[in-house]
This record gives C-alpha cells, sequence and structure tokens, in this order.
C-alpha cells in the first residue's frame, strides 16, 4: 500500500491544529500526533508542538524526509472538538482510515459550531457566579447579585474580544464592569458583601484552566509549553487583578 | 452538617455543569463531569473544614478522587479524560489566589501577594500532582503484564 507523505502530513497537522487550538495540553497533542504518523506507517516520527506552534518530522516509506511547520494562531476552548479528533485518531489506529478519509472528517470539525445556544450559555454562567458565591459562603442576597454581576462581566469580556485581538484589554474591561456592578448593587443592597460578590463573579474569567494545564506541561517535562502557559495565566491574573483594585481604589 | 453538605454538593455540581458548558463538551458528558466536580469538592470540603487536613494534602487528594472518578467515566464514554477532569478540577482550581494575589501585588501589599503566590502554587501543584499519581497508578495496573509494557512516547 502506497500511501503519500504529504497526505499524511496533512491529517497530522490537520489533527494537531484541531487539538492545540481547542485547549488539549501539549503532551497529549504530541501523544496523538505520533500516534496518527506511526499508524500510516511513517518511520523515524519527531513531533514537537508549543501552545502556538506544532512540528513534525517523518520519514516516508522510500526513506526522505519530510518536515511540516504549523502556525497556531486562534485559543479557544471547545472540549468537544478535543473529544472528536480523539476519536478520530482512534479510528485512524483501528479501522485504518485513509488519509483522504482523514481529511474528510477533520473538514468536518473544522467547520463544527458549538453545540449549546448562546442562551445556554448565558445561563450556565450566571449559574456559575451565583453558586460559587454559595460555596465562597454567601448568603441568597449574593447569589442573586454575583450572578447578575458576573453575566455582565462576561459579556463585555466577550464583545470587546471580538472587536479588538488583545485579550489583556478585554479581561481589563470585563473586570472593571464587574467591580463597578459590584459597588453599585452592594449600594442598592441587592448583595451584602461586596468580597464575595467580586470573587464569585471573576471565576468565569479566571486563569484556572491554564494554571493547572501549566503545571501539568511541566511535569510531563514539556518546559516551554509548561512555562509560557503558565505566563499566559500570570497576564489574565493581573488583567482581572488591576482591574477589579482600580474599581475598589474609587470608592 | 448533613445540610451543609447538601448545600455544597448541589452548589458545586452545578459550576462544574456550568464550566462544562461553557467548555462545550458534548451533551451526553455533562452531567457525569458536573458529579465528578461535585465529588472533588465535597471530599476536600469534608476534609479541611471537618477534619482539618492541610490545604495541600486535601487538594491532592481531591484532586486524584477526580481523576479516578474521571478515568472510570472516560472509560464508560469512550472519551478523553480530560472532558471530565478539567471541569471537574474548576471548584478547586487557584483562580481566586492568582487574582487576589495580582490585587495585592498592584495595590502594594508585597508581603500579602507573595503569600497568596505561594497559595497559587501550591494549590495548583497539588492539583496536578493527584492527577500525575491517578495517571501513573492507571498506566501501572491497567497492562496485563505489569513490567512488559512497551515504553511510550510521553510520560
Amino acid at each position: 500500500m502506497e500511501l503519500l507523505t504529504s497526505k499524511v502530513l496533512d491529517v497530522c497537522t490537520g489533527i494537531g491544529r484541531l487539538m492545540l487550538e481547542n485547549g488539549a495540553e501539549t503532551y497529549r497533542v504530541e501523544d496523538t500526533v505520533y500516534r496518527v504518523a506511526v499508524n500510516y506507517g511513517m518511520l523515524g516520527v519527531s513531533v514537537f508542538s508549543v501552545p502556538t506552534a506544532l512540528i513534525i518530522t517523518v520519514q516516508g516509506p522510500t526513506g526522505e524526509e519530510h518536515t511540516r511547520l504549523h502556525r497556531v494562531t486562534e485559543q479557544k476552548s471547545n472540549l468537544g472538538i478535543v473529544a472528536e479528533a480523539n476519536d478520530l485518531s482512534r479510528r485512524i489506529a483501528q479501522t485504518e482510515l485513509t488519509p483522504n478519509e482523514a481529511l474528510l472528517e477533520i473538514d468536518r470539525l473544522n467547520r463544527m459550531e458549538s453545540s449549546y445556544s448562546p442562551f445556554e450559555e448565558f445561563l450556565a454562567i450566571a449559574f456559575i457566579c451565583g453558586f460559587f458565591a454559595i460555596l465562597f459562603q454567601g448568603d441568597l442576597h449574593d447569589f442573586v447579585a454575583s450572578a447578575i454581576t458576573g453575566s455582565i462581566g462576561y459579556m463585555v469580556f466577550l464583545y470587546s474580544k471580538k472587536i479588538t485581538n488583545i485579550r489583556f484589554f478585554s479581561e481589563l474591561l470585563g473586570a472593571l464592569t464587574i467591580g463597578w456592578v459590584a459597588f453599585i448593587l452592594t449600594n442598592l443592597s441587592i448583595g451584602n458583601d461586596i468580597n464575595i460578590i467580586i470573587v464569585a463573579s471573576i471565576m468565569t474569567l479566571v486563569p484556572g484552566k491554564a494554571i493547572t494545564n501549566g503545571i501539568r506541561d511541566l511535569m510531563a517535562s514539556h518546559f516551554i509549553s509548561g512555562v509560557s502557559v503558565l505566563s499566559d495565566a500570570l497576564l489574565t491574573a493581573s488583567a482581572i487583578g488591576i482591574g477589579i483594585s482600580t474599581v475598589l481604589s474609587f470608592i | 452538617m448533613f445540610f451543609d453538605f447538601v448545600i455544597q454538593f448541589g452548589s458545586s455540581f452545578i459550576t462544574a455543569l456550568g464550566f462544562s458548558i461553557l467548555y462545550n463538551i458534548p451533551r451526553k458528558t455533562i452531567i457525569p463531569s458536573g458529579i465528578t466536580g461535585a465529588i472533588g469538592w465535597t471530599v476536600y470540603f469534608f476534609l479541611t473544614v471537618y477534619l482539618s487536613t492541610a490545604e495541600f494534602l486535601a487538594t491532592i487528594l481531591a484532586s486524584f478522587i477526580i481523576a479516578f472518578v474521571s478515568q472510570m467515566f472516560a472509560r464508560k464514554f469512550k472519551t478523553p479524560v480530560i472532558i471530565f477532569t478539567l471541569p471537574g478540577l474548576i471548584p478547586l482550581v487557584p483562580g481566586e489566589a492568582a487574582y487576589n494575589m495580582m490585587r495585592a501585588f498592584v495595590e502594594g501589599n508585597t508581603n500579602l501577594g507573595l503569600q497568596y503566590g505561594t497559595e497559587t502554587f501550591l494549590t495548583a501543584g497539588a492539583l496536578a500532582l493527584g492527577l500525575s499519581i491517578n495517571g501513573a497508578v492507571f498506566q501501572l495496573f491497567s497492562s496485563r503484564d505489569l513490567f512488559k509494557r512497551g515504553t511510550k512516547y510521553v510520560p
């Protein structure tokens, strides 16, 4: 069976890009891409990936070497696509999907939209912020106030992210909004404790995923990815911290 | 006390469920990932509040349990483990401490900032440690012949 090496590289970078863009850890991406390449009979496979790029070198069946570098610019968190890409790599291993069929599948995944409507996401954000207030020992007033504050803040963050491509700025804007709305709501005595409301409302912006993934990358000895993901988390945390303390210094 | 646990379990269930919607995980798996998060947080809550365990140890144990439950669900639903661990870890993740750290630094309280920074990295390390321990244990015991397993590309 003669396989075109460049087609195999297309499949490898396609799957790798899908996983990197949608928030998989880099060691998982490298592992999956490696398995796909080996399953197509490539020799001397070597994969390297950081959150913004993917490099793969293989040796084709006839002995010639091929390298592909893929730059990743988008960053989303769509774990549904990660699951589908994982499923795809498993099918490649089991049923010998040809590269052309796999490319069609990758194309379909590329066009896959979010499986939840904007209203459902809005509800999810409101409930997350509200119930975090209860986890932080707040009362019913804080629950209502956090739900309102958190959803307004996240909406501001989302819309400003669509306009500008500097994430730091939109996070700062979101945090500023949260600070002001929390202040207004406590003054209207809808909420009780402004600290609980603020902490619960920023939970959707806070870089929890990045912190955990960064340390996991470090533990899997992917030092470059780990450090870069952690610095991303630090940047987000400082945007939120600056935003909130700006508001609190005015009060 | 029982009522306390019900409230904590329910709240953490809904936060984990909400984050699984934000992360766009497949519809059939959002309930299990909510349960994962609720179990992890309730264990953490019980250990820190009623047994007054050190937070570092409680976090390791909670994240180990989260990873274990996630592995079970991942085998049942045939999806990657990350689908369940990421929303499940959310109530434990030190996002609040990271924000408090930066806020203290910005406001000039360097000592307080360092304190929160230490907390952030200890908690994040504990979470990652629990996950890694669970992964290693699973790799060790899921192979049929314990030490004849082929070498993996990644650790």
